[in-house]
């Protein structure tokens, strides 16, 4: 588990001192799916870079599976625990092979020889991307390298997985690749993820939502309790999916219809059903 | 008026890692036109638009802007002069200078702008970003993310290009943050009649400003039309890499159930429209 209690981030130059984050009181357990909302600036990337001790807590406290972060003895074993992916994967690689750079990590942690090929044949297969091993990452499209950048994570074997906004940069079928690897690894090996995301269309697919704005959490529930809240979305500058928007909007234009569906099918489904009992022959 | 004839580009060329990343494009855009650029990474989008802005050189081909022929100048920034205003990927990376007025007036003095032209540029570029005047001295690095990124979009447009082309400009952007960058483009372009490529991988934001959209796939434009013509058929733009607004598809499910609904719809505005028509025609029976 995570766990955070009264966690307060203030960053401090020459002119002012300035608290990005105010008082978190958070706890992620392990399987979970948590995807992490809020505009630009909401303390986000600052929340997460917690959650592996890049960041210290100016007041408060953070524990990893009860290791406090702020005590040094920790560090290795936390960086061990929870790995971290970023927005451009092109940063990310560190080897001219895509095999030696996912056992670049496991290599640095001193696993023995034969550990480390099992690792990392299992961390390729695991993202989809064996067959690509022995190829240059220079030649794999982004959703391939991001794929290659979550592989090397998994060969540390940790039990926290933060992506931030790990698809800012792909294109439609990339996001897609990268979208079903997180959802694989969370459904077949348990791992609990946290995703930094601005796409709404991916938070829907997390078993829970945290919305930051101003440094606090303004929200903390399911997709489906979440999403329905158009308005309150809006006003902090985030978006719901457009599947959500459609209802919303034919809601307001006074048609008794449900806003909670977040997906594409749902929403047709919905309308359909609606449109049925209005007695529109199909 | 940007004519784009027969235009090839081959990286590596005579070696094993020769890459042909445009394959013979033509096309044409007209003046004050508002063109989507999308397509799969790799597709040749950034080629293209290096070498419409001059940056590079085609291997074969022409491009004539305003019927000058950039690819057969010596000096193509001279031929030029600013007309065309090329925003990349993450421009904030770019800003420099000590101070934000210093990095919107750089491009201005560059392309021989007199001084006294220059202070007006600059306010009249932050003012079309959407930024206060109380920022100019501060130095860049120490403004937010978004911030930054108007502030180096403020230091094309105070260039006054004639044609602008933007790389992904909402990539990494808040949904408020995107919605208003993109809300100040469409303002440039319907105030001073500019014209705009947007490069984009987002389905959304191009169905949301732009009028027509260049599919391009494996170094060819497949397609070269109207937002509805292209959002239309889903199957062919997800077979290269690409995907439809969530609400095209949508409306194009609605239709597969057998809905009489239109399945080239690819704003909200319009769906909803749409289906109130549809539940308006149940009541009527």
């Amino acid at each position: 588990m995570i766990k955070t209690e009264k966690l307060t981030t203030k960053y401090v130059n020459q002119e002012e001192e300035k608290t990005v984050l105010f008082d978190i009181d958070l706890e992620i357990k392990k399987g979970e799916f948590v995807a992490v909302l809020g505009h630009n600036g909401s303390g986000k990337s600052t929340l997460a870079k917690h959650f592996n001790a890049i960041m210290l807590p100016s007041s408060g406290k953070v524990w990893v599976d009860g290791m406090d972060t702020s005590d040094e003895k920790h560090l290795y074993d936390i960086r061990q625990k929870t790995g971290m992916v970023f927005q451009n994967p092109d940063n990310q690689m560190v080897a001219t092979v895509v095999e030696d750079d996912v056992a670049f990590a496991p290599e640095n942690l001193g696993v023995p020889r034969e550990e480390i090929r099992k690792r990392v044949d299992f961390a390729l297969k695991a993202v989809g991307m064996y067959e690509y091993r022995h190829r240059s990452p220079q030649y794999l499209s982004g959703g391939q390298k991001q794929r290659v950048a979550i592989a090397g994570i998994i060969a540390m074997e940790p039990e926290y997985i933060v992506l931030d906004e790990p698809t800012a940069m792909l294109d439609p079928v990339g996001r897609e690749e990268v979208m079903n690897t997180i959802l694989r690894l969370n459904k077949e090996q348990h791992l609990t993820v946290i995703l930094i995301t601005h796409y709404m269309n991916e938070a829907v697919k997390a078993n829970r939502v945290i919305v930051l704005d101003k440094g606090k959490i303004l929200m903390d529930d399911t997709p489906a309790n979440i999403f329905p809240q158009v308005s309150r979305l809006k006003s902090i500058g985030l978006d719901v999916p457009q599947s959500t928007e459609l209802l919303y909007e034919l809601n307001k234009s006074g048609v008794d219809i449900s806003v909670d569906s977040l997906d594409a099918d749902s929403c047709t489904k919905t309308i359909f059903d609606v449109v049925r009992k209005a007695g529109v022959t199909v | 008026m940007i004519e784009v004839k027969n235009v090839s580009y081959v990286y590596s060329a005579g070696t094993p890692f020769e890459v042909k990343a445009l394959d013979d494009v033509s096309f044409t855009i007209g003046e004050g036109e508002f063109i989507g650029l999308i397509g799969h990474t790799g597709s040749g989008k950034s080629t293209l638009v290096n070498i419409i802005s001059g940056i590079v050189k085609p291997t074969s081909g022409q491009v004539l802007i305003d019927n000058i022929d950039i690819t057969n100048q010596k000096s193509v920034t001279r031929a030029l002069k600013g007309k065309i205003g090329l925003v990349f990927q993450y421009p904030e990376y770019q800003l420099f200078e000590e101070t934000v007025y210093k990095d919107i007036a750089f491009g201005p003095k560059n392309i021989g702008v007199p001084d006294s032209e220059i202070d007006d540029r600059v306010k009249e570029a932050l003012k079309t970003v959407g930024l206060s005047e109380d920022i100019l001295n501060k130095s860049p690095f120490e403004l937010s993310g978004g911030q930054k990124r108007r502030v180096a979009i403020a230091g094309i447009l105070s260039m006054k290009p004639k044609i602008l082309i933007l790389d992904e400009p909402t990539a990494g952007l808040d949904p408020g943050g995107r919605d208003e960058i993109l809300g100040r483009i469409k303002e440039l372009h319907s105030d001073y009649s500019i014209t705009v490529i947007l490069v984009s991988h987002s389905m959304e934001d191009v169905a949301k400003i732009c009028e027509k959209v260049i599919v391009m796939s494996q170094g060819k434009i497949l397609k070269y039309s109207y937002l509805d013509e292209v959002f239309k058929d889903s199957e062919e733009l997800r077979e290269n890499g690409l995907s439809v607004p969530e609400i095209t598809t949508i409306m194009q499910k609605l239709k597969s159930l057998g809905l009489d609904v239109r399945d080239d719809i690819f704003r909200i505005e319009d769906a909803k429209e749409e289906i109130l028509k549809i539940l308006k025609g149940g009541e009527d029976q």
